[in-house]
This record gives structure tokens, C-alpha cells and sequence, in this order.
């Protein structure tokens, strides 16, 4: 199966999220791990246990759409009249 | 309960539908097929046996259940064709045995003396909510708004008559809250002796956090409960502490430079104190039923506000998040929700799971508490022990993001005495022979 691109739109026109690791956040997350240290053995198992309860709780308030109810941002790719302080200037009188 | 009950396994963007549709099915079920939902869930709960805390009552059959599970339930027939056609509930709809919560639930079909589940058996553990949650959901004052509006659609037509899927709903809400609840079912937890189960409710948040609701007083009259004399009353300063120390942790975990007074033995030990203070309550699985209704039925009303569901539609509540929509629907039948909704909304969830991580014993230990505030990926405990900390300071009011103040006196040396000195002793007036003084005479 080929690896899909992030965001890519599948055959039923929905965008497939793919969540690839950033190479920057991870090198970014090393740099801390320097200063305060990576999990140890103990830990890990900790973490892991704490996942399966973290997950075994979970409620569906995160899965609900929040974001229909959001103005939506002016379209890009058209010339926006801005008036008054949020003018930017760029604009010709 | 119902939370877990609905949510999917593998959470995702397009998830909504599904998760609503969850939900909508949820609340059209028969009363007993949310009995035997109820059962199961209990049933296959994670903590039946290993601990002196394990809950060892016993539920329904998942013979009986799983049958009840599987079995049809529709509205009725219609007539118009010949073979009549059986009404059932219009689509989109998931049926009971298919929620995500109990998805593979054993049957109780097996082979061996007694049976057991087969090998190769998918079933899964189930787990619900800490009582915290219920004690956090019930203060936005939901329970009360709710009773109310059933109330005034029994008694009047002050509101809108409801949807046939409204109407489903309070059945539900009526029957299975508000009722006389099956003596045979697990979360019967009402009888003649304790009739009143707001008030049992209230005794047991007193019980296990040493606290009442913030309107107890105005329930109170009608709920008279009982404060038990062995109650967790240290809960809320212990809580508190414990919370103050992550927050120092959480904050020096994200400075580079400065000085560190993180301290993970004073993080452990306040995890141990309320480690013990649940588990002293919880010895043989006391309190486990009473704090498994109080989570489903609370877990029940939330789900309706999660969204704008069918009852929140037709209340004319629809909102953009639970706490507007509770408050709208508070508005319909002259009531308010509490003013601090929202975050008690946000609080409840991350502060079940940091309770029952709590109580697992994971904190009692330096290591273990070192996982509250590091931010090394995974640092998810991190982040939920800072949502509980951010939405208990918005709720109570009570800053945890401010180091406490305590007055000390100084230790000081003992002063020196002030040289004495030498006063000379009075002199007697002079009297007279008759023992009067000596009046000078005026010139």
C-alpha cells in the first residue's frame, strides 16, 4: 500500500490526517532530554501502564466537532478590503 | 460509564458521526437493554479480583445479558404490508452488543465445568470513572436542572412537546434515574432503608472527599443525608498540597536555568496520604457500587449536553459547548446552572483519571511521582496533572499555582533580664498616735 502524504484527499474527497514525526520537535525534544534526562526502565513501565489507564478512560468529549461553530477565515487568493485599524496599509486609496 | 461505553477505540478526525451516533442510540435503547449494558459493563470490569480493594459483587449472567444484548427490540409493526414489517429504530443506529465499550463481551457460551471464555476470546476489560467525576459533574447542578425539566414535562406543556427520540430519552432518564431501580441489578443502590438517593449520594462524596456540594445547602431540606464521623476530611488540603508540589514540578521542568524546588519525596508522600485515604473506604470493595451509579448516572446526563443532542435540541438549548447548552436548558425551566459550568466540565475527566492513576499507587514512590511533571515525551501525565490543576484553580477559586504561605515564628534567643535596680524601700508616713496620717497643714 503506498504511503500517503499528509493531508492528502482520499477517494471519498475526505483529507487523510497523517501525523508524521518532525524531525525538528524531535531533535528539539533530545536537546531537553540532555538537561532533564530520558525515562529510564522503571519509568517506561510506569508510562505504560499509566497509558492503558489514561486510555481506558477516555470519553468521547474530544471526539465530538467542536470547530463548526468558528467564523471562518477570509478566502485567500482574493483581494480583502481591510479598513480601519487592521489595515495593513498596503492598499491604494 | 456510559463515556467509555460509547467511545471508539481508535479516536480520529471523522469520528464525530460515529461517536453522536453512539450516543443517539444509547439513549433510544429499551430500558433493559441499557439494564443489561449496565451488567455487562460491570462484568467485565478490570478490577474484579488482585487487590483488598477489588469489587466482588456479582452481576447478571452474560447468558442473560448477552441474550437481552442480541435480542430485537422495536417499536411495533406496520401493518400496510403483508407479512407486517417490524418498526425498528431508523438509521443511523448502533445496537447495544455493537458499542465500543463492550464490543466482543463474552456470551457465556464456553466449554469446561464451569465454562469459560473460549481461547482466542477478544473480550476486553472495561473500566469507568472515580467518584470525583460524578462529585464534578453534579456541582454545575445538572441532576437538579434535569429532574426539573422532566418535571415540567410530565406536570405541564410549559415546554415544547419533545421528538419521539426526546421523548425515548426521558423515559430513560425517568425510569433508570428517577426509578425504582430492579432489585436485581448491580446498581441498585436505593431500598427502604436508604429510599432517598440524592442523599446517598451526598453522604458518599462526604464520605470519600470530606465535602458537599456547593449547593448542598439548597438541597439539603429536601436530601437530609448523613455525614459519616469516618470521613476523608484532610482530603481537600491533602489534594491541595499534592497538587502545589506538581505544579512546582511541572513549572522547574520547563526552566532551564534558576533554582529547582521540585521535591518528589514531599510529591510521593501527599500521594501516599490520599493513596490511603481511598483505599481505607474502599477495603473489600465498600463503596463500589454506590460510586458506579453515581459515575453512570452523571455519565448519562453529561453525554446529552456533550452535544447538541436530540433532548438539547428540542429544549431549544443548542449551543456550541455543555456548559451553554446547560445553562439554556436551565433557563427554559427558571433555573441556573452553577456559574463555574465550564470548568467543571473541563475538571472532571482529567481529574478521574489523575485519582484513580493515584490510587494505583504509581506516585508513591519518587520515580513514580518524577512522571507527574516530566515533560520528556510521553509526558501525558504531565499534561493531565496541569489541566486538573489549571480547571480546580478556576473552579474553587483556590490558586495551586502559588506557593503556600505559611506565618513561622523566628526563632530568636531568650532575651537578657534589664539589670534590676535597687529601689529604696517606701518610707511609712508618719502617723499619728491614733493611727491616722498626718494631714499637713494647709498655710
Amino acid at each position: 500500500m503506498a504511503q500517503r502524504e499528509p493531508n492528502e484527499v482520499n477517494e471519498t474527497n475526505e483529507i487523510v490526517v497523517v501525523q508524521t514525526p518532525d524531525p525538528a520537535e524531535q531533535a528539539l525534544q533530545q536537546e531537553i532530554a540532555q538537561f532533564v534526562g530520558f525515562p529510564d526502565s522503571d519509568q517506561k513501565k510506569i508510562l505504560a501502564n499509566l497509558a492503558q489507564l489514561h486510555y481506558s478512560l477516555r470519553g468521547p468529549e474530544y471526539l465530538l466537532d467542536k470547530g463548526n461553530y468558528s467564523r471562518p477565515f477570509p478566502q485567500t487568493g482574493k483581494p480583502t478590503q481591510t479598513t480601519g485599524a487592521a489595515s495593513t496599509g498596503v492598499h491604494k486609496r | 460509564m456510559f463515556r467509555q461505553l460509547v467511545t471508539p477505540g481508535h479516536p480520529g478526525p471523522i469520528l464525530s458521526p460515529v461517536v453522536m451516533k453512539n450516543i443517539n442510540s444509547l439513549f433510544i435503547y429499551h430500558p433493559l437493554q441499557i439494564s443489561a449494558l449496565i451488567e455487562t459493563v460491570w462484568l467485565n470490569r478490570n478490577n474484579a479480583t488482585g487487590s483488598q480493594t477489588s469489587y466482588p459483587f456479582v452481576p447478571w449472567s452474560p447468558l442473560l445479558a448477552s441474550q437481552i444484548l442480541n435480542a430485537p427490540f422495536f417499536a411495533g409493526y406496520d401493518w400496510s404490508t403483508t407479512p407486517p414489517k417490524a418498526l425498528y429504530p431508523p438509521s443511523p443506529y448502533t445496537s447495544p452488543i455493537d458499542q465500543p465499550g463492550i464490543k466482543n463481551t463474552w456470551n457465556g457460551v464456553g466449554v469446561g465445568s464451569p465454562p469459560q471464555p473460549p481461547a482466542g476470546s477478544l473480550i476486553q476489560q472495561t473500566n469507568w470513572d472515580h467518584l470525583i467525576y460524578a462529585y464534578v459533574i453534579e456541582n454545575t447542578r445538572i441532576f437538579e436542572i434535569f429532574s426539573k425539566v422532566l418535571e415540567t414535562y410530565m406536570f405541564s406543556e410549559q415546554l415544547e412537546t419533545p421528538s419521539p427520540a426526546s421523548q425515548q430519552f426521558w423515559r430513560n432518564v425517568e425510569f433508570l434515574i428517577f426509578g425504582d431501580a430492579m432489585p436485581s441489578m448491580l446498581w441498585t443502590t436505593s431500598s427502604r432503608l436508604r429510599r432517598d438517593e440524592v442523599a446517598d449520594r451526598l453522604t458518599a462524596y462526604y464520605w470519600m472527599f470530606g465535602i458537599d456540594l456547593s449547593h448542598a445547602q439548597d438541597i439539603a431540606g429536601q436530601h437530609p443525608y448523613q455525614k459519616p464521623a469516618a470521613a476523608n476530611r484532610d482530603f481537600v488540603p491533602t489534594f491541595e498540597a499534592f497538587a502545589r508540589e506538581v505544579w512546582r514540578g511541572i513549572v522547574n521542568a520547563k526552566n532551564f536555568s534558576g533554582a529547582n524546588d521540585t521535591d518528589p519525596t514531599v510529591i510521593a508522600t501527599l500521594a501516599r496520604r490520599i493513596y490511603d485515604m481511598m483505599a481505607t473506604r474502599r477495603i473489600n470493595g465498600n463503596l463500589s457500587r454506590e460510586e458506579f451509579r453515581a459515575v453512570a448516572i452523571m455519565s448519562f446526563i453529561h453525554l446529552a449536553v456533550l452535544y447538541d443532542s436530540p433532548a438539547v435540541v428540542d429544549l431549544k438549548a443548542t449551543a456550541s459547548s455543555p456548559e451553554m447548552r446547560l445553562q439554556k436548558i436551565a433557563e427554559r425551566v427558571g433555573m441556573t446552572a452553577h456559574p463555574k459550568s465550564k470548568p467543571f466540565f473541563d475538571l472532571a475527566g482529567p481529574f478521574s483519571i489523575l485519582m484513580h492513576s493515584i490510587e494505583t499507587g504509581t506516585f508513591n514512590d519518587t520515580v513514580g511521582a518524577q512522571t507527574l511533571y516530566s515533560q520528556i515525551a510521553p509526558n501525558f501525565p504531565a499534561r493531565n496533572a496541569e489541566t486538573v490543576i489549571d480547571q480546580y484553580t478556576l473552579a474553587t477559586g483556590r490558586d495551586l499555582k502559588s506557593q503556600a504561605v505559611s506565618v513561622v515564628p523566628r526563632a530568636t534567643t531568650s532575651r537578657l533580664s534589664a539589670p534590676k535596680r535597687q529601689v529604696p524601700p517606701p518610707q511609712l508616713a508618719a502617723t499619728h498616735g491614733n493611727g491616722h496620717a498626718h494631714t499637713p497643714l494647709k498655710q
